[in-house]
Formats: C-alpha cells, structure tokens, sequence
C-alpha cells in the first residue's frame, strides 16, 4: 500500500492536487483572481526603519503618510516587542514605537497599500489660516548677489509665481554654462549635503517672496528598490490660494508620491545610526484580497508573507522555475544542444532585466571580446582556473567600458548590464574556446546559437504575464512545473532533433 | 521504399518501425535502470579501468607513468625521454578531450599523430592542463597518464586517414549487441568522433566483416579520402576482441556499457576504454535499430541471469550474426 502511495503517478497526481487546492483556496476564499486584472494597479510601499540600540529606552516616530494621497488605507506594522500607537502632531500623523531595552540592530516596518494616481499634489491654504509667512534669506557679500542676480533673471521672465518657480528650476539646469551658478552650488552642497538642491530651491522662492517649505515623498518604481525618502518642495500658489508639491529639479512628479508634509521623517530617541528606506512594489491583485493573503498563515501567504524590500528577489526567484522548464524541453524533447545545462536560464533572467536588443549585441560583444582575450591568453601558458578568473576580470573590465561607451552616447539600456551573470559568461567563453578548439568553429557557433535560443526560450517563459502572475500568488503552481518535468524525465519517445539525426536508417530501412 | 521526405527528416512512427532508439529512451529503459552509480568510477577514471583490465588478464596499453601533482612535472622530460612515442591522456577526460598521441621525435621536438611537430613545452604545458582538469567534466582537478602507444594493425590503418580506427561494442547484461569500427577522416584530424566528420561502419557480430558504413549520417561504400573499400573488410582477431569486450561487464558490473579496443600489430586487441554512456550513432553505422536487439537480450537475461560470457556471445552470435553470412564462411 506505501508502496503504491509512493508510486510515480501518484506522486505527479498528488503534485497536482496539492497545487489545484492552493489555487481554488485562494481563488474562492481570499477572492484572489486567476488572471491579472485590468483594473488600476495597487502599490504596496514599505518603509524600513533600522537603527542600532543600545538598551536603553528607545522611542522611535516615523512621520505616517496623511493627505498625502486620497482614500489612505490604514498601514499596518511590524516589529518585535515595541508597543505602537498613532499619534497626532500638527495635524498629521505620526507613527510611535516605543520599547524599555531593545539591544542591538533593531528593524521596524510599516507599509500601507496605494491605489495608482491617487496621490495628491494640491493642497488648500485654509481660509482661517491667511496667507502664510515669507522666510527670510540672510545672504550677504557674493552669495547673496548671486542669488539677487538669478532671482531677478527669474523674476523678468515670469508672469506669476508657478511661472516664476518654474524659471528657478530651469535656471539651475543651466548649471554648466554659469560660474556663479557652480559657485552657490558649491556652498549649497557643502552646507546641506543631503538635500542642497532643496534648500537652494527655497533659498530663492523666498527671495522672490514665496512661502514654500520642505516636504517629503516616495518614489513608486519597482525598479528603484528601496531608496531613501525624496526631498520635495511645497510652495504657496498666491493667485490660487493653494500650496503646490513640487521637485526641487522641476522633473515629473509622475511616479512620486507625497509621503508627509512634515519636514522630518523620522526620529529615533535612544538609538544610533537610524535610518529609513521605502520600497514600492507593484500588487498584481486587488487590495483586499492582497491583504487577505498577506494575513494568512504563511504556508498560504507564502511570498506575499515577506517585508517589501525581501519580495522583490524572491518574486524573481520564482520564475527561475519557468526557465528550467523550458531549457528542460529544449533538451529533452527537442535535443537542442546548449554551453552548460542551466546557463541559459541565467542569460534569460538578464535578458528580463534589459531590452531585448541591447542585451543581444550586448552578450555578443562580451563574448566576441572574451574570446579575442582568451586567444590571446592562450600563448602564455596559464592554468585553468586563473585563466578563467582572468577571464572573468576582462569581462567585467569590458562590461564597464561597454557600459560607460552606451552611456556617452546616450543610449542608456548599457548602464544595466551589471545583471549578466559574470562568472556564467567567462566559463561559456572558456567552454566555446575549447569547443573551438577540439570541435572547431561549427561545432562552438552551433552551440552558442543553441544556447541562445534556449535563452530566449527561457525569457519566453518567464515574460508570460499570467505567469509571472500565478508564481506570484499562486506560488504552489510550481508543483505543477515540478510535476511537468518529473513526466519529461520518463519520456522515452524521440527527440525532435533525431527525427533528423536518424534520418539516414531510411536507406537502409525503408 | 524511400520517400521524398526522407532526405530531410523521418516521421517517429517509421523510426519505430525500424527499431532505433533515442537518447530518451536509452537513458530511460536502457541505461538508467542498469548501470549503478557507484560503477562508474571503473569506466570514468582510465586509470581505475587500467588497473581492473589487468587484474582481469585483458590486454591494455601498457602504463608508462603517471604524473599526479605539478610538482612530479620536473621530471616530465626524464620520464619522457625514455619512449620514442607514447599517448598522454587525462585520467577522467570524456569524449576523447585531451588525448595527445606523439608519434615520433624531430630533434628536441615531437611529432604529434597528424604529422605536426610540437614543442616539449608545449607537451608539458598539456600535461599541466590535464593536471589543473582542463579536460574532465566540471573542471575538477585530475592526473595524467603516458601509456604505450598503439601500432594498429595495418588491415584497418589503411583504411582510415591518420588516427587509428576502434571497434566499439555495445553491450546489455554482458551480450554483445552491436558493433562498429570508426575511421578517422582528413576532416575529423585523425580523430575516431562521429560527431566531427569520422566514419562508423557497421560490424557482422558473428564473423567481424564491416557490412555498412555513413559518414556524416549518409551511407556511403568508399572512403572519401582515401578511395578505399570500406566494406566486407575482416576485423583481425574478431573473436578474441569480442571476447575481450564482453568480460567488460563482469569487470565493471555495468549493464549498459559500450568497449573501445583498438586491434595492435603484434598483441591483437587490446582495450582503450570503456564508456558507461555510449551513444547512438552506432545504429546508423550499422543501418539497423538498436531496440529488438536489447529487447531479446533483456528477455534472455530474465529467463537465464547470469550466463558466463562464452554463453552471452554465443547468444548474441546466433541471435544478431548475419547468418547467410556465417554459413558462406563455413
């Protein structure tokens, strides 16, 4: 009977059924659609806050998002052994941890769901209130003329104060070409190394007369990855009676978010060396059912259990299955020969982090000049392993060069190469050049060509949409990917490639 | 009957028709089932091979030495000094990497079996390659071994251009199941590697006359360098080499083994290696399919297990022999 349990069909049925009752679980329970919605996107943003403590009593305030975007959902957090609360101070939200003896690095996270374009970037002086009050600029000797000078220039060629903020903005663009311009950014950066942008931005808003003052934003781009938080610049609109969110630089506000109107982030009473970082990543799911999910035991939560920032590589981690599955194929049931069995799905996972085009020539040209190198390498006789560290060091040496080429001609796709596997790339060169060598140059072409397509194929997969999707929420659908290849594994039937191969046991055969 | 579409591709249904097995398949129902991890040691390590064909009485090329770390390489032109020609090969190298055979010597220099001459720094370089795993599967480190190096018998060297031709033998449970001698051609560089331009032909299990031959997956009758007849051609010392490769099994345990011998001037076969994964190519060498072959022998097998080898050859003899072609010969 155990025997029979363990048997293979058993074991690729059981593989099914385990993965089909995650799925309908989480589809009919959680309401966790099967397919990606059309709807507008959800961003799940985190912040990250990390300090050293030193057991002593510790208490810690992290501004909390407030009319920074419409309909805010409540935020949840997670930390070990802090009491938390919600407080108000000035009006907005602030989030406080406290803790009698923490020891050692602490971390505490926040983070709270956001629908797509609900951020807001106007915000009513209230009536009651009066205009607000102009800062005052102390500016004297050289600085302060040169702040005169630009402030005027701006002030000529402005109608109103949008217009006039906007000509700062523009100014400081123009950074190369003016000498005075380079000499305050010089001060400006030497006074506020963090955010000299914005102090000079306001610098000359309130020299032009206009109330404006720090704020604080999130960047929402998965890309990005856990920055730190966005200096912005809130200023008072005189003629629409409202304060405008801007950046300090002029540029799209698109993809930022206003986290506070506070102009302090966070605070760590007790602790050294704090510091916070956002994440935004994307939820591919609606809002509800996202949290439902997330606070389901973690065999059911599974990816979406995980903090923000640990999500994005496990959420790349997880398609690496898919790209096994058709290097597997590729193999088995087509016989395409490939440099080293997995190397492939390597390729194509960087292939998924560059346009397809760049990554193409790219890759090429990498190996192009690693096998130059390594023909060069061979009159002197090395060992194999230092010659293949060598190999790696070329490689990376080119991939900056090729990188820092793209970059100067402005195609900026080559700065991200860094995702190439490095190590990968210089044993496929070692291998094709001693393919070269003892098969000759068909042989070595023939099999880079197979290793490229197995990677596209490999892209291919891991491109799809749907599931890229269902690996995401469905994580127990790899089951069935594990479940497909154990049955490739018993496939005794021919491949596509000796359908061709054997073609000649015609003549004698037929 | 051929068909149009025979030229370019065969439909799965026709080649199972025919009988001839895909890699899946070997792996799966063939080799997988029958060859045990831990024996593949005796046929991945030539030094280990070496050392059990001898234990067993079979004939290999004799081991001159053995070079194991970098620092026994300040001997390497004592050691060589003391042969006119020998082959250095890595002990665990796969698919015939690695494999420097010199011929001869021209003053300080050596002369490689093409006909090249190399230096003795360039010999030593190889040996430091063999040693830093160059050749072996995963670049793990390995040893290098100079061995005698085979006068193949002239019956066969005619036929093939430079390099020596082997006979390779298939084997389940220990019955021979097919045969093929592979000859070098000027496009292969005198090596025997299907894959890279050589010539498999066909080998008639009962009497060892080469009964049909491709190049390039095409059948052909003539070598294409060398214009001479490739078939009806007598392997010397055919019973003795069949003989030779099927105690392979009883030496390695592995059920599923391919022999490569090389037939010696004076010493007749001796063994050059076993493989626990040969490959397929074999088929076409020999025009037919592997599949009724290994099925008989695995329905021998289940009804007499453990057969000594004179048993298993008479099987296979009887079974796979071209039978109008024994009897032309008795």
């Amino acid at each position: 009977m155990l025997k029979r349990l363990f048997s293979f069909p058993s074991l690729v049925v059981l593989l099914v059924l385990i993965s089909a009752a995650g799925v309908i679980y989480k589809n009919q329970i959680l309401g966790v659609p099967l397919f990606p919605g059309q709807e507008r996107g959800v961003w799940l943003v985190e912040a990250r806050i990390s300090y050293e403590a030193n057991g002593k009593p510790v208490k810690v305030a992290l501004a909390l998002p407030g009319e920074g975007w419409e309909n805010p959902t409540e935020g949840q957090q997670i930390s070990l052994g802090y009491g938390f609360s919600v407080e108000q101070e000035n009006g907005m939200p602030v989030g406080l941890w406290s803790a009698r003896k923490p020891d050692g690095r602490q971390l505490i996270y926040y983070r709270v769901r956001l629908e797509q374009g609900a951020g807001r970037y106007l915000f009513p002086q209230p009536g009651s209130a009066g205009a607000p009050e102009v800062g005052e600029v102390r500016a004297k000797g050289s600085r302060g003329m040169a702040l005169a000078a630009l402030v005027e220039a701006a002030r000529e060629r402005s109608a109103d104060d949008v217009t006039y903020v906007k000509q700062i903005q523009q100014q400081i663009q123009n950074k190369h070409y003016d000498e005075s311009l380079s000499f305050l950014q010089r001060y400006y950066e030497k006074k506020y190394p963090d955010q000299w942008q914005q102090s000079f931005v306001m610098d000359l808003l309130e020299m032009g007369g206009i109330a404006c003052r720090p704020s604080l934003g999130v960047r929402l781009e998965e890309e990005r990855g856990a920055h730190p938080p966005i200096h912005l610049i809130e200023y008072y609109d005189r003629a629409e009676n409202i304060w405008r969110v801007v950046l300090p630089d002029g540029e799209s506000m698109d993809n930022i978010v206003l986290w506070t109107r506070a102009s302090n982030m966070l605070e760590v009473y007790g602790g050294e060396n704090s510091e916070v970082t956002f994440t935004a990543i994307k939820e591919r799911a609606p809002a509800v059912a996202a949290e439902k999910m997330a606070n389901s035991p973690w065999w059911v939560a599974s990816i979406s259990a995980l903090p923000v920032s640990e999500r994005a590589p496990f959420r790349y981690a997880a398609l690496i299955p898919l790209g096994v599955l058709a290097v597997v194929m590729l193999r088995n049931l087509v016989g395409l020969a490939t440099l080293g069995t997995f190397m492939p799905v390597l390729l194509g996972l960087a292939f998924l982090e560059l346009p397809m085009g760049a990554a193409l020539i790219m890759l090429l040209s990498m190996l192009f000049g690693g096998l130059v190198f390594r023909a060069m390498l061979s009159k002197f006789n090395l060992l194999v392993v230092p010659r293949v560290a060598a190999c790696v060091v070329i490689v990376t040496i080119f991939m900056i060069a090729v990188s820092l080429l793209s970059y100067k001609i402005g195609a900026v796709d080559g700065l991200r190469v860094t995702v190439f596997p490095m190590i990968v790339l210089a044993w496929t060169i070692e291998r094709m050049s001693l393919i070269w060598d003892e098969e000759g140059a068909i042989s070595a072409i023939k099999q880079v060509l197979g290793s490229l397509v197995a990677a596209l194929a490999a892209f291919g997969m891991m491109k799809i949409e749907v599931a890229r999707y269902w690996v995401e929420y469905f994580p127990e659908v790899l089951l069935v990917l594990l479940a497909i290849i154990l049955l490739i594994g018993r496939y005794t039937g021919y491949r596509l490639s000796e359908l061709v191969r054997f073609r000649s046991a015609a003549e004698t055969n037929a | 009957m051929k068909k149009w579409w025979h030229q370019w591709f065969v439909f799965p249904s026709e080649l199972r028709r025919w009988g001839v097995i895909g890699l899946n398949e070997r792996n799966g129902k063939f080799l997988l089932p029958n060859n045990k991890r831990k024996f593949y040691r005796k046929v991945d390590d030539k030094l280990v091979t070496k050392l059990l064909a001898q234990e067993m009485g079979l004939a290999v090329p004799e081991l001159y030495h053995v070079f194991r770390t970098q620092g026994e390489l300040k001997d390497v032109d004592a050691v060589l000094a003391q042969y006119d020609s020998f082959v250095i090969k890595p002990s665990r190298g796969s698919g015939g990497r690695g494999v420097l055979v010199i011929k001869g010597r021209r003053g300080n220099k050596f002369v490689k079996a093409s006909g090249a001459v190399i230096t003795a720094a360039e010999v030593l370089r190889h040996i430091m390659e063999i040693l830093g795993g160059l050749f072996s599967l995963g670049g793990s480190r390995d040893v290098a071994m100079v061995e005698a190096c085979i006068s193949c018998h002239q019956e066969l060297t005619k036929i093939s251009y430079q390099g020596a031709p082997d006979v390779r033998v298939v084997m389940l449970h220990g019955y021979p199941v097919m045969a093929m001698l592979r000859v070098a051609t000027r496009q292969s560089d005198g090596r025997a590697n299907l894959h890279q331009g050589a010539i498999g032909i066909g080998i008639d299990l009962a009497t060892g006359r080469t009964i049909h031959a491709v190049h390039h997956g095409m059948s052909v009758t003539m070598h294409p360098d060398l214009d001479t007849d490739l078939l009806g051609l007598q392997i010397p010392g055919w019973s003795q080499l069949l003989e030779m490769a099927t105690q392979g099994y009883e030496m390695t345990s592995l059920g599923y083994l391919g022999a490569d011998l090389i037939v010696d001037e004076s010493r007749g076969p001796v063994v050059i290696e076993l493989n626990a994964r040969p490959g397929l190519a074999i088929q076409l060498a020999n025009g037919a399919g592997l599949r009724h072959r290994l099925e008989s022998i695995q329905a021998q097998e289940l009804a007499h297990p453990g057969l000594d080898w004179k048993s298993r050859i008479d099987f296979s003899v009887a079974a796979f022999g071209n039978k109008q072609a024994v009897d032309a010969v008795n």
